[in-house]
């Protein structure tokens, strides 16, 4: 894991302290709200439905043990003994008094963390893999590049003052599991047979009320080239992005609107303009970031153990929960071990102050002390050996972390909607619940294989709906909550905005409507292997539509 | 602003140290209880309202001021008209922590 430098620590502790004065400031009057706003929200401070809510930066996801534990510090202490993690990766606070904020930033320091750049017109957190450095279907760990792009974008002047935010997502691996196609900038790195490490291009994905699939605009970017070209691209964007109206101020619209073929000649007409021995890292600093990201000190392991093949075969439950929550690791003998924030019926992404201690205790005892967010809203263990699997297990089930469940249709993406967010239109986390009630029988979600549902409570789709096989859209009509609901929808490598189905349903039918739909697919399947997204793609939308609306 | 609102109204914001939701009352404090808000009902009170909101900004108490429109339900209980307004009175409608 990357270790802050004397340089961040210094920044993280100076801006913390310029926090405590605009604070004291604000409270004895002598700020006003408005000079105070932008001001708190630069150091990731929002006013949320019912209180202020305070979201902290994880790095691509990653946390060590002791950074989980002033977290779970922070949400006994501070807040009401839970956190909720996002789908950036970060997690947030919902109910931080402005009084005791000085304070949490301290103790944020404390442990190398912050809140700096998780709101606003700037660069946001990097987001990553969550199985970074270990996937077994990886080329190239995409973590250095990410510290890299990190340090590139933090305080950086003449980018802190965008059109609007800006998010970057990179993937080292075959599969895309960080939705590079759904970000301003995607990253796919790359090794040619020369050993080279390259970086192809996407730009301009995104959600929200315009989603859009990002464009590739570059093969193979150097190493060297890759931080000018990503200064040649924001640079662009900061010139021409639009100011004038904030929906239609992303880098998606100005490539939209402005062509890809145009928007990329623009680049690289900056590109070829800048002095890139300027803007690259100076020699020996990827080396070193580099260093912090050698895999652990594995010992040699058996794969497959007895212990382990024996505990499958003896306990159902167990053999589930590896099924579903177990991936392949690199190295034979380990596994990457996925902790589902999803129990049936909970609420998607929250984790209790006890659940973070117990994590930050068994990723010690088990995982070389790292812990990983995924942007799915779970947690990761990713240096497991498969022979403490079972004893992993085993202490997650008593605390309600071993539900067995990833990737399945009760692992859903849901935005707090408007049980926390100001900005929402109608509920998420009763819909996620009341469909998570409905699935919970495991063989039946077993059978169902692979499925994502993604909520949004409004037309933001922080809740990333339009990127669900089933996307489920909260809004409000005349008074009233009612969900549309999207299909095909994909946010891997096979990158797809979904389908508007029909009307919408209300909140009270939308976990009927979708069991409507999944029973049409298990009618419609070729075969159990083929999934949902498969059968959507195959058949189209119309089954489905008879299947919702037929009686209507 | 509240003139553009139909119906009666209160006057809602944020506690400023805490974030908490809060109500204006008929004494000029402020409540976390909707129920002892002031109403206005009247043209002249609801006119009234954005200058209240000008005086309560300048307390620095509160932040976030707002009218909203409220009724008054079967048992003779204040309830918000928006939906959101329910949600900021009542909280979050999950069992959380
Ligand atoms: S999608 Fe809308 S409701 Fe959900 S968190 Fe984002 S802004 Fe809030």
């Amino acid at each position: 894991m990357y270790v802050y430098d004397d340089f961040d620590e210094k920044f993280v502790r100076e801006r913390a302290a310029q926090f405590r004065d605009q604070v004291e400031r604000r409270l004895s009057g002598k700020l006003s709200e408005a000079h105070f706003r932008p001001l708190r929200l630069m150091n990731g401070v929002y006013l949320q439905l019912h209180a202020y809510m305070l979201r902290v930066a994880v790095p691509y996801g990653t946390l060590s043990s002791s950074q989980m534990r002033q977290l779970a510090m922070i949400a006994t202490k501070y807040d009401k003994g839970y956190g909720h993690f996002t789908t950036r990766q970060n997690i947030q606070f919902n109910w931080p008094k402005l009084k005791d904020l000085p304070d949490i930033l301290d103790d944020l320091a404390d442990v190398g963390m912050h809140a700096i750049q998780t709101s606003g017109n700037c660069i946001r957190n990097v987001t990553s893999d969550q199985w970074a450095g270990v996937a077994a279907d990886e080329a190239t760990d995409p973590r250095p590049y990410a510290e890299l792009m990190r340090q590139w974008s933090s305080l950086h002047p003449e980018f802190s003052y965008l059109p609007r935010k800006f998010k970057i997502a990179i993937t080292g691996a075959s599969s895309d599991r960080a939705a590079i196609a759904f970000h301003d900038i995607g990253l796919q790195v790359l090794k040619n047979d020369a050993g080279e490490i390259g970086f192809d291009v996407y730009v301009g994905g995104g959600l929200g009320r315009t989603p859009m699939v990002g464009k590739k605009i570059r093969d193979f970017i150097s190493l060297d080239d890759l931080l000018p070209y990503l200064v040649a691209i924001l640079r662009a964007y900061n010139l021409e992005g639009r100011r004038d109206n904030k929906y239609k101020a992303r880098i998606k619209i100005l490539v939209h609107e402005t062509g890809v073929d145009e928007f990329k000649a623009k680049v690289e007409k900056i590109f070829d303009g800048l002095e890139k021995d300027k803007l690259t890292a100076p020699a020996g600093e990827i080396e070193r970031i580099q260093g912090f990201f050698t895999l652990p000190d594995y010992q040699a392991a058996e794969a497959n153990p007895e212990t382990f093949t024996k505990a499958r075969s003896e306990n159902a439950a167990f053999d589930s929960w590896v099924k579903r929550n177990v991936a392949a690791h690199k190295q034979a003998g380990y596994a990457i071990a996925n902790i589902s924030l999803k129990p049936i019926a909970g609420i998607p992404g929250d984790a209790t102050d006890e659940q973070m201690n117990l994590v930050a205790d068994l990723a010690e005892k088990y995982s070389f002390g790292e812990i990983r967010v995924s942007h799915e809203q779970n947690l990761v263990l990713a240096h497991v050996k498969e022979e403490d699997l079972f004893e992993l297990w085993q202490a997650l089930v008593p605390a309600g972390l071993a539900t067995a469940n990833i990737g399945a249709i009760t692992d859903m993406i849901t935005c707090p909607g408007l049980d926390y967010c100001a900005l929402a239109t109608a509920r998420s986390i009763p819909v996620a619940q009341k469909i998570s009630e409905k699935f919970a029988d495991q063989k039946r979600q077993e059978d169902i294989g692979d499925l994502k549902v993604k909520i949004s409570g409004c037309i933001n789709a922080c809740g990333h709906h339009h990127a669900g096989h089933i996307g489920i859209l909260g809004l409000n009509k005349k008074g009233e909550e009612y969900y549309q609901i999207t299909l095909g929808g994909s946010g891997d490598e096979s990158a797809a905005v979904g389908e508007i189905i029909g009307p919408g349903f209300s909140g009270d039918d939308v976990a009927g409507a979708i069991d409507t739909l999944v029973n049409r697919y298990v009618e419609l399947r070729d075969e159990a292997s083929e999934t949902f997204l498969q059968v959507v793609k195959r058949v189209g939308l119309e089954p489905f539509k008879e299947a919702l609306y037929a009686d209507h | 602003m509240a003139k553009k609102l139909k119906g009666d109204q209160v006057l809602t914001g944020q506690l400023l140290r805490e974030g908490d939701v809060v109500f204006y009352t008929e004494d000029g404090n402020w409540s976390p209880d909707l129920q002892n808000a002031k109403i206005a009902t009247t043209a002249e009170q609801i006119d009234e309202l954005d200058v209240l909101i000008a005086k309560a900004e300048e307390t620095n108490l509160v932040i976030d001021i707002y009218p909203i429109v409220v009724k008054r339900d079967d048992a003779g209980k204040l309830v918000p008209d928006l939906i959101r307004e329910k949600m900021r009175t009542t909280g979050p409608s999950i069992v959380y922590a």
